[in-house]
């Protein structure tokens, strides 16, 4: 049996796992289909001159102690923290709320709009921080028999993260801007509405994964989110793990139930002992492994998981800061959250649920720009717009909704900035379908399995697999967002893979 | 007995539905109509609504061509309360493709819910004539509820290799297999055969809906899993003339030239024209028989042709009762009587797997293909069958002796078959298993029962007590394990068998 273990698929979790088990001097081989490395974390040149993350851009719940292990900061990585986590623009109907990592910024601002609130913000804060303390340790290692009791003895936590996320904010705020902002903070990429039950559970993890003792801020990488994953290569590459790209997986090889190795698409056949993937389990094994070597119960399970949270990507070249109304330059730098209330996004959630655009897409939206001017010509701007809460089967296809898709969303982007449609000189748009086939994203859920507590922890990504544990099998590891403890840009999955790996 | 219905009620409740079919929506019906979709004798359904007619509950048509609902009638559609007219579908059962056939013939009025279709359980007030007829000449059957699944494509030899404990590498076009197949633990999920109709095309029957679990086993396979219960009606002719009412009743078809399980396709009728039919050297009867397999709207030319050709060698249709009698002297077991599904055993120690329920034989683990459940088959050869069903035959004259008790002779003759499992004991001893199906064959005049025991308990010879109702007590009969099948003619498996083998 080879020694050496292949990795299927260059984002960022591959790359963990790829430096660290590098590190602890084991033969790897990382396997990429696209040019570029990074995956849904990958910054490439959607619009001339501009560099575009196609995906996640917020290094925020990154392991610190995971880029200090790897020596990132030597292998070219730079942080830049934005001063803001999250901003709510105000509209005519509405008023503007900044979040801040300091609990102190965030009241005084709050007091503006709401005195109730602004008294409620910082025991909210800690309650918050102390819950997310507890479930911390549960989603930074491999989990073990006696989390399932930490869990149960923590009743207030277990309601708080089975329960919808409105409900529980709406007990303790009054204004719709700041009960936005905070949904918009948990619900990305979620395909759920904040009425739906289980939402707690997303702002929880968000808040256990930035930092547990204040909401997560914004983080930055200088270059973009790409220049973690080339930092990560680096790294790996100088541990002496062999990184691959254009080399697409189309086969894990299994031999008596024993992974054997992987097959590339061009027939190259590499030997490996073990192999870590992280491309969704849907593709691990239902197309890179087969049902035919799977129990058929197991298949079930996996055809049980939900991938719901299909996005698109909307990259905008500006001429220009737009004006984002109430919101001043240093509050643009985090999320940019376009919702007056809970509700339009709910609304938004209702429409992908029945496959239709909604009347009024849910937009978060980013100025990278504003920390980074390296990322566009001099003088431009960047917008990530990310449209959330899509169906990924749109009633009538993707092609004939994607010019109704961009109308939507300037409509609602002019309503929030005025004026930004004239600053436009470029775009760039990356549908749910183009998730799927450039990417892998299966439905075009970007965190590789709905982010709820019916698909997380021991249940991640089916109640018989979660990474650490065996799979059906022998020598198989999970290591990619649809694994434990789940998407995101936390180097998590593909950390916990290496270290179940080691461990045996 | 069967049940009956209060003597004429039957005729108030078909009058009654019929009424109900003149609604203001639908005014108007002709008598052909009416007696198609109540399923009745066109002569009864006129009879009926003559009746309805004359009472001023409907008219006729201006042409006198058709019925026609009268407003304000009391009665009619508009006034007596129906689920259908509240936009709801009533839960009505569904009728194979030969009820209207059936549903003539049906005298005793007893049906049977198999599968959710109304089934005769005998045309005759006691199944009887229907068994001897299965015994004697030919019965036919319909045995239209199983579901039925065709599997087509490249890859539907390699599902069925894969869901199948059978090795269907070595499954010919022509041929039938009977087959088990398990869960991924080896318990047994189902029984049933499968017909290779093509290189590429099988057609599975089953007790039980199994359309998941096929395409989940065949995901990722070039195959395709079609339920085609519905489009196909079978009717099972079995007994010792059924060869000569067969060969009589179609075209094209060498049945000399058919062995036991083999398959083969030919048309209705003595002449051409009646559609294309589909025979299968098959059944659940332990006799000489085969089974028909026609799409739904060739059914009644099929039983048209098979009842005309039996005239001459004393052909009945047969019910259900007739059929479960005939499976217990051929020694077959029942799913969910002889053994329970893995699929719906509630509790663990239900489970059974092939060898335990008297499949064995159908368990290949020198196949080639990786079936699921193999891993678990392979470990219970090392450790052997925990359980082993056993043909059990009642000691007649200690029957006689404890009925004799309460001054009876034993009420055990003359009754279908019963299922409602008793315990099996050691020889005075402790329970070692249940008995599943017994009955009293006129055939053998024997006191018969399929049982399913402790592996160790099971040797032909042994010797066993069940338990057996004497009037309201429970007793314990001495019974002896027996060869299985209880009834086993040579013309069964017979090549090119003729009229006279072993009749």
């Amino acid at each position: 049996m080879s020694g050496r273990v292949a990795i299927v698929g260059g984002g960022h979790n591959g790359l963990v796992a790829a430096a660290l088990l590098a590190r602890s001097g084991r033969d790897v081989v990382l396997l990429e289909a696209r040019p570029e490395l990074g995956g849904l974390a990958s910054t490439r040149e959607l619009i001339p001159g501009h560099r575009v993350d196609a995906g996640s851009h917020d290094l925020g719940m990154f392991r610190r102690s995971v880029m200090e292990e790897l020596e990132l900061a030597g292998h070219g990585l730079e942080l830049i923290e934005a001063p803001a986590v999250a901003a709510v623009p105000a509209t005519a109907e509405s008023s503007s709320v900044v979040l801040w990592p300091e609990v102190a910024r965030t009241v005084e601002g709050l007091g503006e709009v709401s005195r109730r609130d602004a008294a409620a913000w910082p025991g909210f804060v800690f309650e918050l921080a102390e819950r997310a303390a507890a479930l911390e340790p549960l989603l930074s290692r491999p989990l073990e028999l006696a989390d399932m009791a930490r869990l149960l003895i923590a009743p207030e936590l277990m309601r708080a993260l089975s329960s919808p996320l409105e409900e529980s904010l709406r007990g303790r705020f009054e204004n719709p801007s700041l009960l936005a902002g905070l949904c918009g903070v948990a619900l990305p990429a979620t395909g759920l509405g904040p009425r739906a039950n289980g939402t707690g559970w997303p702002l929880l993890f968000h808040c256990a994964l930035g930092g547990s003792d204040r909401l997560a801020p914004v983080v930055r990488a200088q270059g973009g989110a790409g220049a973690l994953a080339s930092a990560l290569a680096a790294s790996a590459a100088a541990s002496g793990a062999e990184i691959r790209t254009g080399a697409a997986v189309s086969r894990i090889l299994v031999d008596s139930g024993r992974v054997a190795g992987v097959r590339l698409a061009d027939g190259e056949r590499i030997e490996a002992g073990a192999v870590i993937s992280t491309v969704t389990p849907s593709l691990t094994f239902l197309d890179l492994i087969g049902a035919a070597l799977l129990e058929p119960r197991f298949v079930r399970r996996l055809l049980n998981v939900k991938y719901r949270g299909a996005a698109a990507r909307l990259a905008l070249s500006l001429d220009g800061l737009p004006a984002f109304r109430g919101l001043e330059r240093p509050a643009l730098t985090g999320r940019i959250v376009l919702a007056e209330q809970p509700d339009d996004i709910e609304r938004a959630a209702d429409a992908a649920k029945y496959g239709r655009l909604p009347e009024r897409p849910w937009i978060e939206a980013a100025l990278p720009t504003a920390l980074d001017p390296s990322l566009a010509p001099a003088g431009r701007h960047l917008l990530l717009a990310t449209v959330h809460h899509l169906p990924f089967d749109l009633e009538g296809g993707w092609a004939a909704g994607r010019t109704e898709l961009l109308a939507r969303v300037a409509a609602e982007l002019e309503r929030w900035a005025p004026g930004i449609g004239a600053l436009v000189l470029d775009h760039a748009l990356l549908l749910p379908t183009d998730f799927e086939a450039e990417y892998g994203a299966t439905a075009g859920g970007l965190h590789h399995g709905e982010m709820n507590p019916s698909q997380s922890l021991w249940l991640r990504p089916t109640a018989s697999a979660w990474a650490g544990e065996p799979l059906p099998v022998a020598g198989l590891w999970l290591g990619g967002a649809g694994c434990h403890p789940g998407g995101g840009l936390t180097g998590l999955p593909g950390t916990i893979a290496a270290v179940s790996l080691l461990r045996g | 007995m069967p049940r009956r219905a209060p003597q004429g009620t039957q005729a108030v409740q078909r009058a009654l539905a019929l009424l109900r079919s003149f609604t203001p929506e639908a005014p108007e019906h002709r008598l052909s109509d009416l007696a198609a979709s109540h399923g009745l004798h066109p002569s009864t359904a006129h009879r009926l609504l003559g009746v309805l007619e004359a009472e001023g509950l409907i008219g006729r048509s201006p042409d006198s061509q058709a019925y026609r609902w009268l407003p304000g009638a009391p009665g009619a559609g508009d006034a007596v309360p129906s689920t259908r007219r509240n936009g709801l579908r009533p839960l009505e059962p569904l009728r194979t493709p030969f009820h209207r056939r059936t549903a003539e013939l049906c005298e005793s009025d007893a049906w049977r819910d198999w599968s959710g279709y109304t089934c005769v359980e005998t045309y005759e007030p006691t199944p009887e004539r229907e068994y001897w007829a299965v015994r004697n000449a030919a019965g036919l059957i319909d045995v239209s509820p199983l579901f039925k699944y065709e599997i087509t494509g490249a890859d539907a030899e390699r599902l069925l290799d894969r869901v199948m404990t059978r090795d269907f590498s070595k499954s010919r076009t022509g041929r039938v297999m009977y087959t088990s197949w398990c869960n991924e633990e080896g318990h047994l999920l189902q029984d049933g055969n499968v017909q290779r109709l093509a290189g590429e095309r099988f057609l599975v029957s089953a007790a039980e809906p199994c359309l998941r679990w096929f395409e989940d086993c065949g995901r990722g396979m070039d195959v395709e899993v079609r339920d085609v219960s519905e489009e196909i009606g079978v009717l099972a002719l079995q007994g010792p003339r059924a060869r000569a009412v067969a060969e009589a009743a179609t075209t094209g078809i060498d049945f000399g030239a058919m062995r036991y399980f083999d398959l083969a396709a030919g048309e209705v009728g003595p002449g051409a024209g009646g559609g294309p039919v589909t025979v299968t050297r098959t059944g659940y009867t332990g006799d000489l028989g085969y089974e028909f397999w026609v799409a739904a709207g060739h059914a009644e030319a099929l039983w048209d042709a098979l009842v005309e050709a039996g005239r001459d060698h004393g052909l009945l249709p047969a019910g259900l009762l007739a059929l479960d009698m005939v499976r217990v002297e051929a020694g077959l077991v029942l799913i969910d009587v002889d053994y329970v599904s893995a699929a719906h055993a509630e509790i663990e120690v239900l489970k059974v797997t092939p060898a335990e329920a008297g499949l064995g034989f159908t368990v290949k683990l020198d196949k080639e293909a990786d079936f699921v459940g193999r891993r678990a088959l392979e470990l219970e050869l090392d450790r052997g069958p925990a359980w082993a069903v056993v043909g059990l035959e009642v000691d007649w004259f200690e029957l006689e002796r404890l009925w004799s008790e309460i001054d009876l002779r034993p009420q055990v003759v003359g009754q279908p078959a019963c299922r409602e499992p008793t315990p099996v004991f050691a020889p005075g001893g402790w329970q070692v298993g249940q008995c599943t199906s017994r009955f009293f064959s006129p055939l053998l005049k024997k006191y018969l029962g399929l049982a399913t025991v402790h592996a160790d308990a099971a040797a032909l010879g042994a010797e066993l007590d069940v338990e057996v109702a004497v009037g309201y007590g429970r007793r314990r009969a001495r019974a002896r394990v027996v060869r299985r099948p209880f009834f086993n003619p040579a013309r069964k498996t017979a090549v090119d068998p003729m009229p006279g083998v072993d009749e």
